[in-house]
């Protein structure tokens, strides 16, 4: 199969005289290993990152650099056909301020919040959004902006954006673990993504290890593992010791401040610390036995909290098994998701002009 | 492509270029390998046909089939039978699967024996052994002298040369480098750490030799022949002298980072936490979960309340849980207790479609019951769990069904490549 051959739904002197276009241009960019490779500038994609609050819209060259950047909040508009038309008007924007033609852009990858097939381009469910259920978010996305599409949940997007260029840069077997409000875990395995045979493997929220609570959760709230160490938990926890105490002061201290006081010498918060950091220890092992994995990448408002990682450190270390994963603080915070969506949209621009391209 | 394999300080292995799938160019002895890959498979399904039969069902052009026979037919894996039925004009030449043109060998190396399994190249049953190991002093060469010895006492009973034989697969109950054939350790047995098992069986057969661990060796088995038929994504727990598991992850293996995935025995659980706090200072609920612990337990009760009744083995207790015995009954739930946790963990993290759990005492019906009763009190729409299929068996044609393909792929490759 020749390397220029597939460009779609162009006529035929127009595409043949396009292919020429690109012969050119990429018979100049060949590289040392004799592979093709196309310059940065040929064309563009689009990365989502899809929030529970907020939708941020990226646009970036062949070489996964960051053009530019759009968000808009999705608290009114949580709908898919609005939020279709919102990523329609980011990406509008964002060609404008690069001067760049519709035609520059080559693919988009979205990531959604909850349960997504990434093989049929669809978001199952997802408890954000105010319960998507069988969104075909990918041919709605390809539907509204006239290129190839590719969908992931979005703690996998994370961790393709980790392992792209983040803390798990080339790293076969990791797991990127995001603590915000919940907890999930997004596996590579091999260098492949783990989906499972549902599209569900690593949402770990409602693990028992020891500590967690044994009641089983009512419909709908957090599960056992999020009740301890979700952001959401954390406040409650505070909120209890608060009131057990008499502490009136700072009840409403968000997740990350209260691991803060933590460091700073609050006792109350210290030990709702220990507590949350020995009980993500016993998932991280527990993980690591399961998938021999060594290295975890911690990602989230809460996973990205210093005090939490050294003090699950400090527990792991405790254990004192031969198996002890190496815990790292994510180095692409909040950008992960969507510079996973940019990777992913470059594997979809690549499957579509027959090329690899750089980055 | 150049793909950059290092191996970092802390033995995180990195592969540089891993996001970027390696482009398999269609030359023609790989697409005509493929193509043999696709016909073969068809006559193993379907059974004797004529050419135009396969062209028929492989979608290939009836030029590419016979070419693709001629190459079958000198790799001798197939042969014509005769004429078949006329539908007109000259009556078609029937071609069979020679599946005897070889055999490959299965070994399971046991806490306490040697079992074999002779199987041709269609993975039927030519012959099967089984030997006691005299533990633990079989050393590693003894025990491979044993292995030597038996596999050409079968392979002669079976009138097969030892050239016939294009496979070995052992299984073994330890962490194995499955790619440098080197056995980690295991505990049953004494002097066996970091074992290169590979290469010395290497120098005894003309055939290649791999080494795999023997949970990981009855996933396989139950993969291809038995309960898990068709699942890309599913683990298989063996309860014996030990506890493991095998997993299965887009539709292969997976060994895990240093070939210990699924070492779920040291596993961090609320049951074990909850009743016997001490078990994790030793890091080991495998100690409570497997057979000795079971035994172990009831035998303690016994010395409690004498009335118990005897046991043999820890599927005798659960016998005995069956028959309504309070005492039996107890430690049942206990240990399905401590199984449906394990159960939980690995669903979450994988999401298999299905849990299968095999060994002497993961494939009491009983224990399975129970932990499906655990299961269904859980929060979460859980993962269907079942029992093995092969039973004792699933280590066998699991190393069978390991051989199988790189064997027949040998074969198909062009003889230049051979040497």
């Amino acid at each position: 199969m020749s390397h220029s051959s597939v460009v779609i739904g162009k006529s035929r002197p127009a595409a043949s005289s396009e292919r020429a276009e690109q012969k050119r241009v990429m018979m100049q960019t060949k590289a040392g290993d004799g592979a093709l490779r196309v310059p940065a500038g040929y064309g563009h994609v689009v990365g989502v990152d899809i929030g529970a609050s907020n939708l941020r819209v990226a646009l970036a060259d062949m070489n996964g650099t960051m053009l530019g950047k759009w968000s808009a909040s999705t608290k009114e508009t949580s709908s898919p056909a609005m939020v279709i038309e919102q990523i329609h008007t980011g990406v509008e924007s964002l060609l404008e301020q690069a001067c760049l033609p519709w035609g520059s852009l080559l693919a988009v990858a979205a990531g959604a919040p909850g349960i997504t097939d990434a093989d049929a381009g669809v978001v199952v469910a997802t408890s954000y959004l105010r319960g998507w259920k069988d969104v075909p978010l990918q041919s709605l996305l390809r539907a509204a902006l006239g290129v190839p599409a590719a969908v992931e949940n979005d703690v996998r997007m994370a961790a393709i954006g980790e392992n792209w260029r983040g803390a798990a840069r080339g790293v076969a077997d990791f797991v990127f673990l995001a603590i915000g409000t919940g907890i999930a875990a997004g596996v590579f395995a091999n260098g492949r993504l783990i989906h499972g045979a549902d599209f569900a493997a690593g949402e770990i929220g409602y693990m028992h290890v020891p500590g967690t609570p044994e009641e089983a959760a009512q419909d709908g709230a957090p599960g056992s593992l999020e009740s301890v160490i979700g952001g959401e938990g954390l406040r409650q926890q505070w909120l209890r010791c608060c009131t057990e105490t008499g502490v009136a002061v700072s009840r409403g201290l968000s997740a990350t401040e209260i691991l803060e006081r933590a460091r700073a010498g609050d006792e109350l918060a210290a030990g709702i610390l220990h507590r949350s950091a020995k009980i993500l220890a016993y998932a991280v092992y527990n993980i690591s036995l399961v998938l021999n994995c060594k290295l975890f990448v911690l990602g989230g408002g809460v996973g990205m909290s210093e005090p939490l990682r050294d003090c699950t450190r400090h527990f792991l270390e405790q254990f004192n098994e031969p198996v002890r994963p190496k815990l790292t603080i994510s180095s692409l915070g909040q950008d992960a998701q969507l510079i996973g969506a940019i990777r992913l949209a470059m594997n979809k621009a690549e499957a579509r002009i027959g090329v690899k391209v750089g980055g | 492509m150049t793909r950059g394999i290092e191996t970092e300080a802390e033995g995180v292995v990195v592969d540089r270029t891993m996001t970027k799938e390696r482009v398999l160019v269609g030359r023609p002895p790989l697409l005509r390998q493929t193509n043999a890959q696709i016909l073969l498979r068809l006559l193993r399904e379907t059974g004797p046909c004529s050419k135009a039969d396969l062209v028929r069902a492989s979608g290939l052009s009836a030029p590419s089939v016979t070419n693709v026979v001629a190459h079958l037919a000198l790799a001798g894996l197939v042969e014509p039978i005769g004429e078949g039925d006329s539908t007109g004009g000259r009556p078609p030449d029937i071609l069979r699967f020679r599946a005897e043109r070889g055999c490959v060998g299965a070994v399971e190396i046991g806490p306490d024996f040697l079992r074999f399994l002779l199987a041709d190249l269609d993975g039927r049953e030519i012959g099967k052994a089984m030997i006691p190991l005299e533990r633990p002093s079989s050393a590693p060469p003894e025990v491979c002298h044993q292995i030597r010895e038996a596999v050409r006492d079968l392979l002669r009973h079976q009138h097969h040369t030892e050239e016939q034989l294009l496979g070995l697969v052992v299984g073994v109950p330890a962490i194995v480098n499955v790619r440098e054939g080197v056995v980690r350790a295991l505990s049953a047995l004494k002097g066996w750490n970091n074992v290169p098992l590979g290469e010395m069986l290497a120098k005894d057969f003309k055939c290649p030799v791999t080494i795999e661990n023997d949970t990981n060796l009855a996933a396989q088995g139950e993969y291809y022949r038995g309960a898990a038929k068709g699942e890309k994504d599913f683990v298989f727990i063996t309860i014996g002298e030990g506890v493991g598991a095998g997993i299965f992850v887009n539709g292969s293996l997976y060994h895990g980072s240093q070939w210990t995935a699924g070492e779920i025995g040291y596993l961090r659980v609320p049951s074990v936490s909850r009743e016997h706090p001490a078990i994790h200072k030793y890091g080991k609920i495998e100690k409570l979960l497997g057979a000795p612990g079971i035994l172990k337990s009831w035998q303690s009760d016994r010395r409690r309340s004498p009335t118990h009744p005897k046991v043999k083995c820890a599927a005798d207790v659960f016998d005995l849980a069956a028959a309504g015995n309070a005492e039996a009954k107890r430690l049942l739930r206990q240990r399905a207790n401590l199984l449906a946790d394990i159960v939980l963990d690995l669903a979450l993290v994988l999401n298999p479609s299905v849990i299968l759990l095999g060994g002497e005492v993961g494939n009491h019906p009983r224990l399975l019951q129970e932990v499906e009763e655990l299961l269904k009190g859980s929060e979460y729409p859980i993962v269907r769990v079942g029992l093995s299929a092969l039973g004792s068996s699933a280590v066998l044609w699991g190393a069978i069904h390991t051989a199988l393909d790189p064997a027949l792929l040998r074969l198909l490759q062009p003889s230049d490549s051979l040497a």
